[in-house]
């Protein structure tokens, strides 16, 4: 039997494997989609071969390409945007780490250490300023904001984002050639522009070194090491691993997973299972086990920032599509955020012909004006504050076929309240002024449909988890994921709140359910980059 | 159109199928995707590069009894078909092909809800695999791949 099996590798996931590991206990860690062994081969800049959502490297699917992503049921227009395999969708996200609106839940102060633990090890650091950034920041003041100068969001401002990104050294962001840019001549982000690629650089960094610091990069490395860099025992990762069913009696039993290439069924007893799978996945799970939902509120109350696109065309140079996707950014306490995006032209254009409105689409020649001059864009995404409201959710379809992997998931968008379409427009407003001020020639707002690419508060803190994200219903199952999460946070982007929880739940499980003693307040961190963990990496071939 | 009138159309594809109009089925879909590919990126290179992606990106994202692409056409010429009557997709203006997809947006959520997901999708599907190719890369004068640039500027003082 093992001490605790975590069942997803993204975000959430390896930060409770790498935490309890550290401390001695037996982890296996699953992951339905594939690892990576050489991403520097593996991945690849071709947005279309890493983006497609089909056929992509980073699609929501199987390892095996050959075979079909996995479906979910969508009855609006909507897209998911989503990763699977060790590392999950911080493959591909931005690395933005700001923490939460400070009044968006109960609690935060006693958040702050495990915000900081979490701000050491992957680590955080504030963004490295290129053109499209300084740009947004002389807008933003221009239009009248303070600069933030606290990682903690105190009042209406701009300021550089705090980013899971390493800052460049030596040659990096300092030249376009090529071989001058592999480690360790080059150090950190190279400005390269492919965040939403996966980061592989710089060339022939070890694995713990690489600029972004995607889960795949620093938890997931510190985890399978931990017999190394610390006195702990080092986790198993299996990936290509779908969790089926959570065995349990009362209190958490077993987890039944598929292997995705063979079909085969695994079953492994635990002492305490985690669920990390994400908002849309961990509820199916619990659905699909038959797990009690007292109050029905499993899968309710789906939060999703219903994020919206503002693009200036400006006359001058502006990199949009160069360095750190997103390194600027603007918080509105009470209305949620804005910040600059940056993007590579598949993307850019994705972004400018989606919307509600089939009006507002930037079509044909409209759009090819736009894209020639894809570096005289400055790109403003808008992440709401919206409001938790029972109609969103995610159940169990009755309409599509159930897949290999059992009855899927079904997410409905139904309701907005009047609030978050108010927030909405501010921001939207607020992102028009900033690009207007900096003397853009022409501004649209794309009125996007959902894009679900931060997704929280299926499984609400509160309402389906404790305080501590241990189930409400059935002991020794707890939550690592954004599904946890008791709202939107006020807007700010959602993992590092996550790993900061995932981070707590850790210390709650050894506490409780091990005899062991808590460890934020009392030690420090160590950094994923830390020397000791660079040769744990390179000592075990990682 | 509700999700009736949807599976009538797939049966009916699927049944022409079956007769032998398998090449007339292929020729309707590409036909009416190749406008959907020139609505959305005016630029011939690139819709020639691009429709064979979109179809091989739809037949791929929900593998069924009948091609997603030929789905997707079948939708979109019935669209076509209430703006004006008897046109199929490729046949109507700019301007009627931007009020074709209005008329699928206002459909009602609860009987057209799948449609409206990928209906919706495909602009913007379109645009993503257009400008993801080399043709749409050079209108971009966007190089890639690339190890980095020099755009480092040091960091931000208020």
């Amino acid at each position: 039997m093992r001490d605790v099996i975590v069942v997803g590798a993204g975000g959430g996931g390896p930060v409770v494997a790498k935490e309890l590991a550290a401390r001695g206990l037996d982890v296996l860690l699953l992951e339905a989609g594939p690892a990576w062994k050489d991403p520097e081969r593996e991945w690849s800049q071709d947005e279309n071969v890493a983006n497609n959502p089909a056929t992509g490297i980073f699609r929501f699917g199987p390892g095996d390409r050959a075979q079909g992503p996995w479906p979910r049921d969508l009855p609006q227009n909507s897209f998911v945007w989503q990763t699977a395999g060790i590392g999950g969708s911080t493959l591909h996200y931005f690395g933005n780490s700001p923490r939460a609106m400070p009044d968006a839940f109960p609690g935060y102060r006693e958040l702050i250490p495990y915000y900081e633990w979490v701000e050491h090890t992957l680590p955080v650091q504030t963004a490295a300023m290129g053109t499209k950034e300084e740009l947004f920041l002389r807008g933003a003041t221009k239009a009248g904001l303070p600069t933030q100068t606290s990682k903690d969001i105190s009042r209406p401002a701009c300021r550089p984002q705090e980013n899971a990104i390493l800052q460049p050294q030596g040659t990096a962001g300092r030249t376009n050639n090529a071989k001058q840019l592999v480690y360790p001549r080059a150090k950190g982000c190279t400005f390269c522009g492919h965040c939403p690629q996966g980061c592989f650089l710089p060339l022939k960094a070890p694995l713990n070194l690489k600029a972004k610091r995607s889960t795949q990069a620093s938890y997931v490395p510190m985890a399978l090491t931990a017999d190394r860099w610390t006195r702990g025992r080092a986790a198993t990762v299996v990936p290509d691993a779908f969790a089926v069913k959570l065995g349990h009696d009362g209190s958490a039993r077993s987890v039944t997973w598929r292997n995705t290439h063979t079909g085969a069924l695994t079953t492994e007893e635990a002492k305490v299972v985690v669920l990390a799978a994400g908002p849309i996945e961990t509820p199916r799970l619990w659905l699909n086990s038959g797990l009690p939902n007292p109050n029905d509120q499993v899968g309710r109350g789906l939060t999703d920032h219903y994020l919206d696109f503002v693009v200036g065309r400006f006359d001058h140079y502006t990199g949009s599509s160069k360095g750190p996707a997103s390194a600027a950014r603007a918080d509105f306490p009470g209305y949620g955020c804005i910040e600059q995006a940056g993007a590579v032209p598949g993307l850019q254009a994705q972004g400018l012909t989606d919307s509600l409105d089939p009006a507002r689409r930037v079509l044909g020649a409209r759009l090819k004006r736009f894209l020639g001059n894809l570096d005289r864009l400055i790109a403003v995404a808008v992440i709401t504050d919206d409001d938790v409201e029972p109609a969103n959710r995610v159940t169990l379809s009755q309409a599509m076929t159930p897949d290999a992997n059992g009855p899927i998931a079904r997410i409905e968008l139904r309701s907005r309240t009047a609030r978050t379409l108010a927030n909405r427009d501010f921001l939207a407003a607020q992102a028009a002024k900033l690009l207007e001020a900096l003397g853009a020639r022409e501004v649209v707002r794309m009125n996007w449909a959902p894009v679900l690419l931060h997704i929280h508060s299926t499984m609400r803190m509160g309402a389906v988890v404790s305080g501590d994200w241990e189930s409400l219903a059935v002991e020794r199952i707890f939550l690592a994921d954004n599904s946890a999460l008791p709202n939107a946070l006020g807007g700010p982007n959602p993992t590092l709140t996550t790993q900061a929880f995932a981070t707590r739940t850790a210390e709650r499980i050894l506490v409780r359910y091990f005899g062991g003693d808590p460890w934020v307040s009392r030690e420090s961190p160590v950094s994923s980059i830390d020397d000791s963990v660079t040769r744990a990496v390179l000592a075990a071939g990682l | 159109m509700n999700r009736r009138e949807l599976l009538r159309r797939a049966t009916a594809l699927v049944f022409a199928t079956r007769l032998g109009r398998l090449e007339a089925a292929f020729a309707s879909t590409r036909g009416t995707l190749d406008a959907l590919v020139e609505f959305v990126v005016s630029d011939r290179q690139l819709a020639a590069a691009t429709t064979p992606r979109l179809v091989r990106t739809l037949d791929r994202f929900l593998p069924g009894p009948q091609p997603l692409s030929a789905t997707a056409a079948s939708i979109l010429d019935g669209a076509a078909a209430q703006v004006k009557p008897g046109a199929t997709f490729a046949q109507l203006s700019r301007a009627q092909k931007a009020q074709a997809f209005a008329a699928i947006e206002s459909l009602p959520d609860e009987a057209a809800g799948s449609i409206r997901f990928l209906v919706g999708n495909l602009p913007d599907l379109t645009a993503f695999l257009a400008y993801s190719t080399k043709r749409g890369h050079r209108i971009a004068r966007f190089a890639t791949p690339t190890r980095g640039h020099r755009e480092f500027k040091g960091y931000w003082r208020a």
